[in-house]
């Protein structure tokens, strides 16, 4: 290993290594020909969305003139209507904007053309070279009239100037990030906030936004994502569709943040729920491999006392309930046992989707995952060979382990079961034994019970059909004779 | 190569756009804001662009949020905000050696964020060699370019502090990673670079200078 330490030897590297990086990549943030660039935020590439779904275009060096300007009078006529201008701009993104002239005392001069004229006027607005440059896109002189939030979302206002450096003048956007912030309506998805699905490659993103101008198209009122209340669920459903047509190499770099937000005279928030892109390659995964496995792993995920709710509308339950599974994937918690119906002794999905999982997002190394499913294998082999009710048994002990030495003891049990039944050979080596039970303590998320839930998992698997007979039959006889006392204080 | 180890119990690094009623904290500083440590640490202006280098890892124990009395400037008038805020903070600098004397004495105070996040210098780490190897990177910002998956963003990379008020010298979008928390993260956010097998995290050395 080479180990750097003068100065010179690390500046020749690194002029080396970018180089090749910057030439193997595509370029698609570092073209400066075009009108306009995706610039990393959110807002004005979201504008940059509309104007390219709306061409029919991929790339924002593709856009012409023309394609401009039949967005913008796309976009005119629409705004001038109440339902967009006072009921949605005004209402939720640019409050009193006087470019889109939401304002309600423009009311009576608002017209398409006149919005129409605003809206090219920033484009062709001169710029002023003793200007600032835009703190957006970094390439062109911010505009000299002081941008605020009525004319770009959530910037602040000159009333409150507090966060503007030296107290005055708004922020400095230049006029070209400012008219992409207009067209942002366009694509905006309206739940009970404004969503944006900021995406990168872009490309993705346009993926996720297609849906909203199709709505437009259809309705000629802002897409209302299918009436979904949260904008996760959402998401996640949306992911699940993507998913399928996205083979998993082209999500390898993949991430997504929402922009959820409402800016408007009474209130102004903000949430910002990033995506980790493991967990992007997971749903994306399950969509393509395993899409039955996904969908019964969601569904235990539901808030019950949502869920309950709304029981008489069950379309509404994806819609409006938090879902447990959303959550933990978002925050880093394991989904794991949501692989497992334990009421029922079955899997709810595919090992594939399981070993994916485990990989891909919980990290687990597979050489390990493989030697869990190999023990568990040997444990399937032996106790299948016991009659029923014992096996109902002896996999209860197993499910019901809920200390570490409730744990150890099954394997005791199964390696006696072994002898027994005159099986050759132990279930496995003391190395193995310390392995399963203490090696994978570290992670909060792969511990001893990560391993519980796996061996469980291919058990059910492999002998779902044998546990559920025994353990109707067992349910009776056995109601009273446990055989080692549940729980603890704990 | 030096590494100064900055603590602080808060710290906070606002989106450059969303100033209105709630203020989310960035999961990492932006590099506007390690140029305000600099010079605050040296008492004038540095600009990134003219050191050869400079890395950062940034981490935290866990976010809340804060609500913040607000006294509007020019006005009798008081405000409530939220404000985001990272709780227990860490920043770790790779600088050149001259860097060492500003951060034994610092001029001014050391702030990650605004007034309120105050930092200690709790550290200073004289001839840190880095390895060259694949290793996780995180708790930075590294250019797109670099091909590591992570939320996008267009940041100041540094402000001209020669006018009043001061004005963005070079605005890039930036891939924002956060501390990676899990081996599944490490593995996502693994790239060939610079290791500091001490912290055991990649550290990537930007050159803004080119
Ligand atoms: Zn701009």
């Amino acid at each position: 290993m080479r180990t750097i330490r003068k100065e010179k030897r690390l500046d020749k590297f690194l002029t080396k290594s970018e180089e090749q990086k910057t030439q193997s990549k595509d370029t698609d943030t570092t073209t400066t020909s075009s009108l306009f660039t995706w610039t990393g935020h959110p807002f004005t590439d979201a504008g940059l969305v509309a104007l390219l779904l709306l061409s029919g275009k991929k790339k924002p060096e593709e856009l012409s003139k023309e394609d401009i300007e039949n967005v913008v009078n796309f976009a005119s006529r629409l705004y001038a209507r109440k339902e967009w201008s006072s009921g949605y701009i005004h209402a939720m993104m640019l409050p009193n904007s006087g470019i889109l002239m939401a304002n309600p005392s423009m009311a009576k001069k608002r017209t398409p053309e006149a919005i129409k004229k605003n809206l090219l006027s920033l484009l062709n607005e001169k710029e002023d070279p003793r200007a600032p440059i835009c703190e957006i896109c970094g390439r062109r002189h911010a505009r000299i009239k002081p941008v605020y939030r009525s004319d770009f979302p959530l910037v602040g206002t000159g009333g409150v100037p507090n966060y503007f450096p030296s107290g005055k003048d708004g922020a400095n956007i230049c006029s070209h990030c400012l008219f992409l912030a207009q067209m942002m309506p366009l694509v905006a998805y309206r739940l009970s906030r404004v969503l944006i699905i900021h995406a990168y490659p872009y490309q993705l993103m346009l993926e996720f936004h297609k849906e909203a101008i199709e709505d437009i198209k259809k309705s000629e009122l802002a897409s209302t994502a299918r009436d979904f209340k949260r904008p996760e669920n959402f998401l996640f459903e949306k992911l699940t569709e993507i998913g399928t047509k996205f083979e998993i190499g082209k999500l390898e770099n993949a991430s997504i943040t929402l922009y959820y937000f409402v800016n408007n005279n009474q209130s102004q928030e903000m949430e910002v729920i990033y995506i980790p892109n493991p967990v992007l390659r997971f749903v994306a995964f399950a969509a393509r491999v395993d899409r039955a496995g996904w969908k019964k792993i969601v569904s235990m995920g539901w808030n019950k006392g949502c869920a309950k709710r709304l029981s008489k509308k069950p379309e509404e339950i994806p819609k409006s309930c938090s879902n447990d599974v959303y959550s933990k994937l978002l925050s880093g918690g394991s989904i794991l046992p949501y692989f497992i119906d334990f009421q029922n002794r079955k899997v709810n999905a595919s090992w594939r989707l399981l070993s994916f999982y485990c990989s891909e997002v919980l990290g687990l190394d597979r050489e390990a995952l493989e030697f869990i499913k190999g023990i568990a294998d040997r444990i399937v082999e032996t106790v299948e060979k016991l009659p029923d009710n014992k096996l109902s048994r002896r996999i209860r002990e197993l499910e019901r382990a809920e200390k570490l030495y409730q744990f150890e003891s099954f394997f005791i049990r199964v390696e006696k079961d072994r002898q027994e039944l005159g099986i050759p050979e132990a279930l496995m080596s003391f190395d193995d034994f310390a392995r399963i039970l203490t090696s994978y303590g570290e992670d909060l998320n792969v511990s001893w019970k990560t391993v519980k839930n796996l061996l469980l998992f291919r058990i059910y698997e492999k002998l779902h059909d044998r546990l559920m007979k025994a353990s109707a039959e067992e349910v009776e006889a056995e109601e009273n004779e446990e055989e080692f006392e549940e729980g603890g204080e704990e | 190569m030096i590494r100064v180890k900055l603590r602080a119990w808060t710290a906070s690094f606002r989106f450059p756009t969303f100033q209105s009623g709630y203020q989310p904290t960035l999961p990492v500083p932006p590099p506007s804001t390690i140029q305000g440590i600099l010079s605050a640490a040296k008492g004038e202006p540095v600009y990134l662009t003219q050191l050869p280098y400079v890395g950062y890892i940034f981490k935290s124990s866990g976010k809340g949020v804060d609500l913040e009395k607000i006294y509007a400037l020019g006005k009798v008038e008081t405000d409530i905000m939220k404000r985001e805020f990272h709780y227990n903070a860490e920043l770790y600098l790779y600088l050149p050696d001259e860097w060492k004397q500003y951060f034994k004495r610092p001029r001014y105070q050391l702030l990650l964020g605004r007034s309120s996040d105050l930092a200690i210098v709790e550290e200073i780490k004289e001839n840190i060699s880095l390895d060259e190897k694949e290793a996780p990177l995180g708790g930075t910002v590294v250019p797109i370019e670099l091909g590591v998956p992570g939320m996008v963003h267009a940041l100041v990379v540094e402000y001209d502090y020669s006018t009043v008020p001061r004005r963005a010298k070079l605005v890039k979008p930036f891939v924002v990673l956060p501390y990676p928390k899990t081996a599944a993260e490490k593995r996502r956010q693994t790239t060939r670079g610079f290791y500091d097998s001490e912290l055991g995290i990649g550290v990537y050395l930007h050159r803004w200078s080119r």
